[in-house]
């Protein structure tokens, strides 16, 4: 019996799911697309995209009622992603930039790329 | 109390319930989708590692090489597709087997639908020479020719703050990652069609008509993942 | 815990060891503890082989000029030594085999979460192990074992079966970590709170959270690698706009907190060790667990010290130099912990704990070379030198393979119900300590003189030291010999070691040599907090014990 803690969700709730994140969706494509959002045009499409994680995690995964623990090991694992790109990107942003394949000098050097 | 349940095989013997052993499943799934989590980080900090440095192209390349209506479809499908996901998880929790076969068949369908629209992309990719690394035989300065002389795009880009001189540079690069992180994803599509498909036929035999949600609910879990991955990797590819 | 029947002293009619004795009954087997055998087998042959590499790397090394080799093959000796003793042997060694065993019996568990998924985890790794030796079989790799791009995407030698052999070997250490985790999660037995773990539960705990948070990130590396070496996509070539510090970042994600893999679970059974050696409760139990925890997190936010003089950013090098030297607190504080348990303890100096006496002297030099290579400025004279070889020989195999050995002999009597020769197990562990230290000792100082590692020549100046080195390994070599031989011989003809020869407090040590397969005949109640030697409830089997110790411990003051 204890399985069956979760909350019963009928269908309407998750299509109500569904619904939210096929608007996120279309608020996504709009914001990155159609308008002028400066440097804030990549920190909302990672905002968005999380919110639109957090719901299929949270209902359609029902991490919701899975235990705290799960709950702490999904985070946990954003968190090293988070940790992962910031750490590199961080090298590439402060590196020498002579260092970098991008570097201006090579672009003759190295043909059409 | 192991006494009490000797007699009754609905769980392994070192479990106490069957409910304990539920929950240890899922959270055998929850860490390796941690783990799923993880493999794909390398290939998200590789794709901005290279955006960051090559950030005209790879802008370039998502808005006028990249086929955002086909991205956005795909998205649609995939969101669908977990959708009836969740809908077999219900029908398995209230131990109705040949719905639960039903919308697995359904999510295997949009899986499929997914896949399609990929295979068009693919081949007019490669059609196209937009390919990674040394294959990449695509006429960019053609390309930015061609934009230059279409209005409507050109406002785009120039909304964009896409700097055209700038383009060129690393444009391989961008479709050694759209084929990797694209093809890595597809891969796990084409083991979460194989696994639902497993799932369905369980279901039709009806062995889910007794109390056992778990291997429906873990394989779902599964495939709301491959959906997480793409909720990413859609913005990343197609729009930023 | 009124199950003394269970307990009778001396060898059990019936345990997991006869259950069933054909071929079949142990290659399917789902019981953690022949698992756990099945892998001490394996890692023991992986040990070998590497070990056989590593001798003769030394014996090249005996003369300055070329001597039994020529610098290819030197290179491709040096790659399979480090692959094999890396991936094969001590990432899987201390999790694999005494994880295994000992993990379901120190919580009380009958088996880990999911015992299948341990057996596959087990072939995974016996299939990675293949496709590895049978791609340096045939031709071998020359690129080192940590397969530098654009060097291992461009070099003839077999990376792709070898690339691919280390995904599998990966594989299967997510799953080992995914189980564990779950199994200390869910299988702990009435009344063993977290705050009650063993610590070596603790640090398998920690060593299986960074296995299943960076092992994906080498699979993915692995791939990466081979699709560049197979197809030249240019992910990491500069010639096409790649960088190849990607590929090092990547690669020392994961490959930086391995070194914990490998170091963590030895911890913890040092942790067990001294507490049982020393008849005293550990001290700071909170804080041994919680540096076990500490090492495991900041273990991830160091692994730009590899990258020093690659072409790293100064700004990077600076902050992973700082938080490096975090690794260092955490092990301090492990390392004060284990001194402050042995002080006022009654040391019983047995054969285990000679082990991790040795271990604390490696892991205190190991370790603050450590912190000295941590500091950007002196890396960089260094880098590449055999200081930094010995650096890393004086962790990983100085204190990982003295953690092993240290499990091997604690736990030998529990997992074959026999005992060893105490006398002969100190005499083998003091030729593996000396051993270790003349050989790796003058590759400090060699090193500080800068003769780079990786090349098979050397100028005469260098040669005493490496002939000295190249003698220690022998000794190091002859050591090992003669501890399998202690411990063959106690298998055959040892003494029966009974439920609890050591008297520790450990939760493993409830139940016969070896374990019934069921491990326990019912489930344990934990009621003492574990290495509990000073409160013990009265009438309880530890309050016997514990009588007892005290006993023979006033006889032999006497």
């Amino acid at each position: 019996m204890s399985s069956d803690t979760h909350k019963a969700h009928g269908t309407g709730f998750y299509f109500g799911i569904l619904l939210a994140l096929g608007v996120l969706t279309f608020v996504t494509f709009w914001t990155a697309r159609h308008m002028e959002t400066g440097v804030f045009h990549t920190p909302l499409a990672v905002v968005i995209a999380t919110v639109k994680a957090f719901l299929v995690v949270w209902f359609f995964m029902h991490l919701s009622d899975h235990g705290n623990s799960n709950k702490a090991f999904f985070l946990t694992s954003l968190f090293f992603v988070a940790l992962m790109i910031a750490l590199i990107i961080g090298d590439v942003a402060t590196r020498l930039p002579t260092a970098n394949p991008n570097f201006s000098a090579f672009k003759e050097m190295r043909g059409p790329w | 109390m192991s006494d009490a349940s000797a007699g009754m095989l609905d769980h392994a013997p070192h479990f106490n319930s069957a409910a304990h052993e539920k929950r240890a499943a899922q959270m055998g799934m929850w860490l390796f989708l941690v783990n799923e989590v993880l493999l794909f980080a390398g290939l998200f900090t590789a794709f901005f590692m290279y955006r960051f440095m090559y950030t005209d192209t790879f802008r370039y390349l998502a808005f006028v090489e990249l086929d955002w209506v086909m991205g956005t479809v795909n998205t649609g499908v995939l969101l669908a597709s977990s959708f009836t996901v969740v809908l077999a998880v219900q029908a398995a929790r209230a131990h109705k087997s040949n719905q639960v076969g039903l919308w697995l068949l359904a999510t295997i369908g949009f899986a499929g639908v997914f896949l399609v629209i990929k295979y068009f992309e693919y081949t007019h990719k490669i059609h196209e020479g937009l390919l990674p690394g040394s294959y990449f035989s695509y006429d960019l300065s053609e390309s930015i020719a061609r934009v230059k002389g279409d209005p409507v795009k050109m406002s785009h880009i120039a909304d964009a703050n896409i700097n055209l001189n700038n383009v060129g540079n690393g444009a391989p690069m961008f479709f050694t990652l759209y084929f990797f992180i694209t093809g890595l994803h597809g891969i796990h599509v084409l083991i979460g069609m194989g696994l639902l498909g497993w799932m369905a036929k369980r279901a039709f035999n009806g062995e889910f008509a007794r109390r056992n949600d778990t291997p429906i609910e873990l394989s779902g879990m599964y495939w709301h993942l491959v959906d997480l991955i793409w909720i990413y990797v859609y913005p990343m590819l197609y729009l930023l | 815990m009124s199950t003394h029947t269970a307990l009778e002293e001396g060898f059990p009619a019936k345990h997991f060891l006869n259950q069933g004795t054909t071929f079949k009954s142990w290659a399917t087997t789902i019981d953690h503890k022949r698992i756990a055998l099945m892998y001490l087998v394996t890692v023991l042959f992986t040990f070998f082989l590497g070990g056989v590499f590593a001798l003769l790397l030394r014996i090249e090394l005996l003369t300055p000029g070329p001597g039994i080799m020529d610098a290819q093959s030197y290179n491709r000796v040096f790659s399979l030594h480090g692959i094999i003793m890396v991936f094969l042997f001590m990432i899987p060694a201390v999790p694999g085999v005494f994880g295994n065993f000992m993990l379901p019996l120190m919580i009380g568990a009958k088996d880990v979460a999911f015992p299948k998924l341990n057996l596959a985890t087990y072939y995974i790794y016996v299939l990675g192990a293949l496709f590895a030796v049978w791609g340096l079989w045939n031709g071998g790799v020359d690129t080192g074992w940590t397969f530098y791009a654009p060097y291992s995407t461009t070099t003839a030698t077999k990376v792709v079966p070898v690339l691919l052999g280390a995904f599998t070997v990966g594989m299967s250490s997510i799953l080992t970590g995914v189980n564990f985790m779950t199994t200390v999660h869910t299988l702990r037995a009435p009344g063993l709170t977290w705050g009650k773990l063993p610590l070596f539960v603790w640090a398998i705990y920690g060593t299986a959270a960074v296995q299943v948070l960076a092992t994906p990130v080498i699979g993915l590396v692995t791939l990466l690698v081979a699709a560049e070496a197979g197809f030249g996509f240019g992910l990491f070539d500069p010639a096409r706009g790649g960088d190849p510090l990607l590929m090092q970042h990547l690669f020392w994600f994961y490959s930086h907190p391995a070194v914990y893999i490998m170091i963590l679970p030895a911890m913890g059974v040092v942790s067990e060790v001294i507490a049982t050696f020393s008849r005293r409760q550990v001290f700071g139990y909170k804080m041994l667990a919680g540096s076990t925890l500490g090492i495991a997190l900041v273990g991830f936010f160091v692994w730009g010290h590899h990258l020093f003089v690659s072409g790293q950013s100064t700004f990077n090098a600076g902050v992973f130099g700082v938080l490096t030297m975090l690794v260092g607190v955490f092990t301090a504080i492990k390392v004060f912990n284990w001194v402050l348990t042995m002080y006022k303890g009654a040391i019983d100096f047995k054969t285990p704990f000679l082990y991790a006496m040795g271990f604390l002297y490696f892991i205190i030099f190991g370790g603050m070379t450590g912190i000295a290579l941590a500091v950007v400025s002196l890396d960089i004279h260094w880098h590449d030198t055999y200081f930094v070889v010995a650096h890393f020989h004086f962790v990983m195999v100085g204190s990982v393979v003295m953690g092993f050995l240290a499990a091997l002999h604690y736990w030998f009597p529990k997992m074959f119900g026999k005992m060893y020769s105490d006398r002969w197990g100190l005499a083998a562990a003091l030729f593996v300590f000396i051993g270790f230290n003349v050989t790796f000792i003058p590759q400090f100082l060699l090193g500080n003189m800068g003769m780079p590692r990786r090349y098979y020549q050397y100028p005469e100046v260098f040669r005493t030291l490496n002939v000295m080195s190249t003698a220690g390994a022998g000794l190091l070599g002859f050591g090992f010999a003669f501890i399998l031989i202690v411990l063959v011989v106690a298998l055959i003809k040892g003494k029966v070691a009974g439920p609890n020869p050591w008297f520790s407090k450990g939760y493993e040590w409830n139940t016969t040599s070896p374990p019934d397969m069921h491990n326990f005949h019912e489930v344990p109640v934990m009621v003492d907090a574990p290495h509990a030697y000073e409160k013990v409830p009265e009438g309880t089997l530890a309050a016997q014990e514990a009588a007892k110790t005290e006993a023979e411990g006033a006889h032999h003051h006497v």
